[in-house]
């Protein structure tokens, strides 16, 4: 078993008092809990914290801790004798520590809940003396994020993730097993679209029905559109003279291209909308795609080129600063 | 499999949302009286309410600041996801505004 300082990971001494634990706890959620912070694992961090703490605060677990003794973080170590019968649960015991047992699923059958108990019914009851013979219960929910491409979004796409999703023995301890879930996301999610997959979360306990998987959908970023919503924005650059006496243009979509008006007298940042060509919505229809004009210039010009725009420089009376004389 | 998108006009009922999102009855009902949720169309009895399916993210993180956060106090929950929902809000806005400027 490999051995995990917890006084460590809350930078605590051995001999912190139970509210000392407390702060320290605190501070580093606040630090690394995923809702709150943006920092880099902040998710990774804050479960390490989290399992550390659900141990040291509660007083027998802490004892059964301590009884351990102390050890370089990540050594592999054997449990002392008698330690099985210290956690009370003849299941612990009988199924005799694993090379894979995590030291948290030990402090488990303590029978308090474990940092992923108390989110859910499941949790909960086990919790409150849980009995599996009598109680028909639904499964966990699953929450998982996935970050898919804007064409995949449009046209849907096939989804495999794989977790590690904690998984309740059967004497109500828990462990964590990695999980590979398939769904197909249909398309029209977009950008922090939140989504459920009933029946793919935990399996339900005695006959209860399965949790809910929920899926954060993001979008990868794009060489092309940027996206707000259902509405794609693509950037369309065109030559001075162009703007000045109008063109037809071709813009990419997601799935083609389209012939598009740039009517005379065109300035940058000016809108153009192409109706129905973002991305699609979920109950039918879609978003629409701006392009953007911007003016560009070129930056080397022939004779020729030069010639007439040093005519046109005599010729025009425009003057592009009239507002700031 | 049917894939559900968390934005239509699904509802749900108070049992519900607690069982979807870890939340008990009576702390959904005390962050209803702090103004967190509101109850969609008619209030009265709490067994009555129902809520946009929308709800369940406002929920499932207001359980989590509550047990990970040990934030006790309704009230103070109910502050932590205003502030939360705002950093959301600006934050959508900075995408929008990303569009508009198209630089990078």
């Amino acid at each position: 078993m490999k051995y995990q300082d917890y006084y460590e990971t809350l930078g605590v001494p051995r001999d912190a008092s139970a509210d000392d634990i407390k702060k320290a706890y605190r501070k580093l959620a606040r630090k690394y809990h995923p809702d709150v912070s943006k920092e880099k694992d902040a998710e990774e961090k804050f479960k390490s914290v989290q399992v550390a703490y659900d141990t040291l605060k509660d007083a027998e677990k802490r004892a059964a801790y301590d009884q351990l003794g102390r050890h370089r973080p990540g050594e592999e170590f054997r449990p002392p004798p008698g330690w099985e019968t210290h956690f009370g649960g003849a299941g612990a015991g009988a199924q005799g520590f694993g090379e894979f047992v995590d030291l948290n699923d030990l402090f488990e059958h303590l029978g308090r809940g474990g940092p992923f108990g108390g989110t859910t019914r499941a949790g909960r009851a086990r919790g409150a003396q849980f009995r599996p013979e009598d109680v028909r219960m639904p499964g966990q929910d699953y929450e998982a994020n996935a970050q898919v491409s804007l064409e995949d979004a449009a046209r849907g796409i096939e989804l495999s993730l794989d977790m590690a999703v904690p998984e309740y023995t059967e004497d109500g301890g828990v462990r964590r097993v990695q999980k590979t879930i398939r769904m197909r996301v249909p398309p029209g999610a977009t950008d922090g679209q939140r989504m459920r997959v009933p029946g793919k979360g935990g399996p339900g306990f005695n006959g209860g029905p399965p949790g809910d998987l929920y899926l954060n959908i993001s979008l990868a970023p794009h060489s092309r559109f940027k996206v707000d919503g259902h509405d794609l924005y693509i950037e369309l650059p065109v030559a001075p003279w162009e703007a000045a006496l109008g063109t037809q243009v071709e813009v990419p979509t997601l799935e083609s291209r389209v012939r598009m008006q740039v009517r005379p007298g065109s300035k940058a940042g000016q809108k153009l909308r192409i109706a129905g060509k973002g991305l699609p919505k979920p109950k039918g229809g879609a978003g629409d795609l701006y392009a953007v004009l911007q003016i560009v210039t070129p930056t080397v010009l022939s004779e020729r080129e030069k010639e007439l725009f040093e005519a046109l420089a005599k010729a025009s009376s425009f003057n592009p600063r009239a507002h700031l004389d | 499999m049917d894939i559900e998108f968390l934005d239509d006009d699904l509802k749900l009922a108070l049992d519900e949302l607690a069982a979807h999102s870890g939340l008990e009855v009576p702390e959904i009902v005390s962050l209803v009286e702090y103004g967190v949720f509101e109850p969609l169309g008619a209030t009265g009895e709490p067994a009555r309410w129902t809520f946009s399916v929308r709800m369940i993210k406002v929920a499932r993180r207001a359980a989590r600041l509550r047990r990970e956060l040990e934030l006790d106090d309704p009230h103070a929950v109910a502050v932590a996801l205003t502030l939360l929902e705002r950093i959301d809000s600006l934050e959508g806005e900075v995408r929008e505004l990303r569009c508009h400027l198209l630089r990078g």
